[in-house]
């Protein structure tokens, strides 16, 4: 029984938790410009992604470590310094873009300029961090964040054409701006694909003692709940491109984003766009801040833990502390969070192949995962999305320059 | 012999190559130029559509006042950084598309602005007391 | 203790707890004794120093010159004789309190902050 409720509530707080800042405005970008011909992405990096999420959980589950620690004793520091260096950059950028992110949802709610809500929603998502154990922080956020079906009820009442949005599941090549698109394409990746997700979904394992007899509910959680939660941003993408892309309307800013909510729900659109992107938002980083000090104490080997009473970790609560007070004064900086998020998603491309490729050793590596290793299909999954991480990332940055 | 005759030949290869690029650099610069008018058009005509469809929706009664004015203000400074991008120089602004375009984009401001005033001073009230800006969308609407 | 083992894979970077594992840090070096008859392994060492020195030399005179500046240089990095070592899998538990090994320094430290925050435990 016990169980099957596990397996409920992370399958609906992955729904919750997956729309952020990265995904909506990749997904309201890609549907305003190229309509449904972006579908196929979300499909593949969502699988991709549950692929990931069930290997991360497996481990850890297995081998009672998470993926920054395992990583650490398998290869060293040596190796692992250029991941973490590189993720806790991207980490730092991703947050401060989805703090931003936030105070854009309250900005439209208040009409207040947004830099105002910088400082208090980084001091609010503090004060989850220092109050909250991880069972309030994952189910409430994963809960709060179910508001983000919004975007697949508006979907579903604008009645897509069949005829029309099947054909975006299979990759063609784009009338027009093929650089853009391609650099959507990678993007989307970018956004769905977050290592810091892997992370945190491992010691969320660890943190509610996940043992091997529930490996079951690992696998249909990740499955699951990442599928739906790809539907969640499927549901931006066909929302943005019946709305925004007849009227020639770019999803350049959350605000013209917003607009895509009018026709379905009219008087309650702007609240309810602004709700789902301020509640993604701050999930998301929350997530970011905890998953670092997780990653700095699970590499550096100091106590750690949301349930631990914060006095019992010192290292751990001043590591995630730090970070999001760093994230905050890159976001008072001014940068516009959407050209942030942006960037944070595409440096994500470049370092995937050093965030693939560890998982490639481990999940064949019999003292972390025994007997569950992965099997051919999921080693020729990991080899070709190592090589496809490699390929990404060599051309993320000119599509960047030439089509972001 | 044949080593300086075999040179002499790569040279003149080498010079027709160096010969050719040069005079397709020009062409290359002016497609890289359009392009990029292009992608300021299509910005400018995004912003455009933006404000009409947030002043419709203000019309409909399906977003405040607040939000209506705040998204078309943010619509006219980002068609004023279009603008400084589109002929930042005298020399830019003399080539004829980047003209008509630095016209459109400054008529856009002019009517954006408009907008923001007209629902400012109108008395709002409720969705269905809410005026109609046909007059306002019909100048906004693009040039053909 | 009995048996082989890899260095590198079972004893470096390896998770160490205190005795009744409480998280102390990770095996940052391995200190060899060079004999006539071979490498014999005598102690490991925790340490941030320590540990960047792995990276770069330069990096490890940078680190120990911080933790000296702070004034949490002394005692690190911590030294753990071979003699001290109870058990090796799943992580290196050794025959010391957390709260006695230097690692405790910067979280004592910390803590002397937490209690001007409600809500600390």
């Amino acid at each position: 029984m016990s169980a099957i409720v596990d397996l409920v509530l992370g399958v609906v707080t992955s729904i919750g938790g997956f729309v952020e800042a990265g995904s909506i405005s990749t997904a309201a970008q890609a549907g305003s410009e190229f309509s449904y011909q972006l579908l196929w992405a979300i499909a593949a990096a969502t699988v991709m992604l549950a692929m990931l999420i069930e290997m991360s959980g497996r481990l850890s589950v297995v081998s009672r470590r998470s993926i920054a620690a395992a990583v650490r004793e398998r290869f060293g520091i040596r190796f692992q310094i250029v991941p973490l260096s590189a993720e806790l950059v991207i980490d730092l950028l991703l947050l401060a873009a989805e703090i931003g992110g936030a105070a854009i949802a309250v900005k439209l709610l208040t009409g207040i300029h947004w830099p105002w809500w910088i400082v208090p929603i980084g001091f609010m998502i503090w004060l989850v961090l220092w109050y909250c154990g991880f069972g309030v922080i994952e189910y409430g956020i994963g809960l709060l964040g179910l508001i983000t079906l919004s975007f697949v009820v508006s979907a579903y009442a604008l009645h897509p054409e069949p005829s029309t949005l099947l054909p975006g599941f299979v990759p063609s090549m784009p009338e027009h701006d093929s650089v853009r698109y391609a650099f959507l394409a990678v993007s989307i990746l970018g956004a769905t694909v977050s290592p810091y997700l892997l992370n945190f979904y491992s010691s969320g394992t660890i943190e509610e003692q996940m043992r091997e007899p529930e490996l079951w509910v690992n696998r249909t959680t990740a499955y699951l709940g990442m599928c739906f939660g790809g539907v969640v941003s499927m549901g931006v993408l066909v929302t943005s491109a019946i709305v925004l892309a007849p009227q020639h309307i770019l999803a350049d800013s959350y605000e013209q984003a917003a607009l895509m909510f009018v026709p379905v729900f009219h008087q309650w659109s702007v609240a309810l766009f602004a709700t789902a992107l301020g509640i993604g938002c701050f999930g998301a980083a929350v997530e970011l801040s905890l998953n670092a000090g997780y990653v700095g104490a699970q590499v550096f080997g100091w106590s750690w833990g949301a349930n631990r009473p914060r006095r019992d970790a010192a290292r751990f609560s001043a590591a995630f502390t730090l970070v999001l007070v760093a994230a905050t004064c890159i976001a008072l900086i001014g940068f516009d969070p959407l050209r942030l998020t942006l960037i944070s998603v595409a440096l994500t491309v470049v370092i995937m192949p050093l965030i693939v490729l560890p998982f490639l050793v481990l999940m064949n590596d019999p003292k972390y995962v025994a007997q569950h290793r992965s099997g051919a299909i999921g080693n020729t999954v990991l080899a070709l999305l190592t090589v496809l991480g490699c390929v990404l990332a060599v051309i993320v940055i000119p599509l960047e320059i030439l089509g972001g | 012999m044949l080593a300086v005759t075999s040179m002499a030949q790569r040279l003149k290869h080498a010079a027709a190559l160096i010969g050719v690029t040069v005079m397709l650099l020009p062409l290359v610069g002016c497609a890289s130029e359009s392009a990029t008018l292009k992608e300021h058009a299509q910005k400018l005509r995004s912003l455009r559509a933006t404000a009409v469809s947030v002043s419709e929706a203000w019309s409909a009664g399906d977003v405040s006042e607040t939000f209506a004015r705040l998204t078309l203000e943010q619509a006219f400074e980002l068609v004023q950084k279009e603008r400084a991008a589109i002929a930042p120089t005298a020399q830019d602004l003399a080539n004829p598309p980047a003209a008509a375009l630095a016209r459109d984009s400054d008529d856009l401001e002019r009517q954006i602005a408009a907008l923001v005033r007209r629902i400012e001073t109108t008395n709002a009230g409720t969705g269905s007391n809410r005026p109609r800006l046909t007059d306002a969308h019909a100048s906004i609407q693009e040039r053909p | 203790m009995e048996g082989v083992l890899d260095l590198a894979r079972d004893i470096e970077d390896k998770q160490v707890l205190d005795r009744h594992g409480r998280e102390i840090g990770r095996v940052d070096r391995v200190i060899l004794e060079l004999r006539a008859d071979g490498a014999r392994v005598v102690a490991l060492e925790v340490g941030p120093a320590v540990l960047a020195a792995r990276v770069s030399s330069g990096l490890g005179r940078w680190a120990a010159g911080l933790e000296k500046a702070l004034g949490i240089d002394r005692g690190r990095p911590l030294r753990i004789p071979l003699a001290e070592i109870i058990d090796l899998q799943p992580h290196i538990r050794i025959d010391r309190e957390f709260a006695h090994t230097p690692a405790a320094t910067v979280e004592q430290s910390l803590r002397r902050w937490l209690p001007r925050l409600p809500g600390a435990a």
